[in-house]
């Protein structure tokens, strides 16, 4: 290691130790009657106006996301193939729109899973209703994803897979192109990336919040189980490529 | 972009649009039009394809220009 490295390592610890203070002079103040009597009253919010925040979701997520793939679908129906330039203003707009969609409605999957796992009270009065609303909201938005794949398929016929099968992913990158194919291993690393690196502020707010706040272990387990998952797999899929360095589109 | 080309000039030649070529290469319309704009740099294989579609050597529509930071 040279110097240049070393000096670099020195700073990015010194910069982590004075986040990591920073964070801690925060969760202290945190961690004063009024603030933690804040939380809790939000929680107890949360939980007794559940019902309505399910139909909020509904509104505020799952119609904006049918919209969007609606818009997507008039921007893909204008593409002609004949005029080359306008198609591929058409094109790009139609994709905008289907990946808002489904970014909107995974989102409104996760957080309605989110509030289930908050709410969960099986003495509620409402506690049918609230099964009831959960799985509609999950069946919504898996048809919905489901309808929006097989219009892409439709439209583009070399894309293949079922969307109900659990070979889709395989299937379907197989019959991407080597461009397609290409954008999607870029966004995949990327993600990676960002996902490592947000685990790792997890890890760290869940060791300092149970410090401070006494959160428990859980999740700190939690976190640091994904991390290792994602950082697992990935170093085996690195080494699975190691046996077949060959591309082959 | 070290790798310019000619496929735009090549295709219009031979009187097809994008759509079409895509089909005849086995790849989407997008791949196409980004290849033609200098986005992307596209494989052997598909070069190989596109230089047998067209039945011209792939130096004809591919060429390698130097950067100036290369030389």
């Amino acid at each position: 290691m040279n110097k240049k490295t070393i000096l670099r390592m020195i700073v990015l610890m010194v910069i982590g130790g004075i986040i990591g203070i920073i964070f801690s002079i925060g969760l202290l103040k945190l961690n004063q009657p009024a603030y933690i009597n804040i939380a809790t009253q939000t929680g107890h919010f949360i939980v007794k106006n559940s019902l309505a925040i399910y139909i909020g979701l509904f509104l505020c997520l799952f119609l904006p996301a049918v919209y969007h793939y609606q818009k997507a679908k008039r921007n893909y129906n204008q593409i002609t193939d004949m005029a080359d330039d306008k198609d591929d203003a058409y094109e790009k707009a139609g994709e905008k729109s289907f990946n808002l969609s489904m970014l909107i409605n995974s989102t409104y999957l996760i957080l309605n899973m989110m509030l289930f796992g908050m709410t969960f009270d099986k003495t509620r009065g409402d506690f049918f209703l609230i099964i009831f609303l959960v799985m509609f909201s999950a069946i919504c938005a898996a048809v919905l994803e489901i309808i929006a794949i097989k219009y892409i398929q439709k439209i583009d016929n070399r894309l293949k897979g079922e969307p109900t099968s659990f070979r889709f992913h395989q299937d379907f990158l197989e019959s991407c192109d080597e461009a397609e194919k290409l954008r999607i291993y870029k966004c995949g690393y990327n993600a990676f990336q960002l996902s490592k690196n947000v685990t790792l502020g997890f890890i760290v707010i869940t060791i300092i919040s149970n410090l401070i706040l006494n959160t428990g272990i859980f999740p700190i387990f939690i976190s640091c189980m994904i991390m290792l998952m994602q950082v697992t797999s990935y170093s085996y899929y690195a080494l699975k490529g190691n046996k077949n360095l060959i591309y082959k589109g | 972009m070290p790798l310019e080309n000619s496929l735009k000039v090549q295709r219009v030649k031979m009187g097809i649009n994008q759509a079409e070529l895509g089909n005849l290469v086995g790849v989407s319309r997008q791949t196409i039009s980004l290849i033609e704009r200098g986005d992307y740099n596209p494989s052997i294989t598909l070069v190989l394809k596109l230089s047998k579609v067209f039945d011209v050597a792939v130096e004809e529509i591919f060429s390698y220009q130097e950067d100036k930071e290369d030389e």
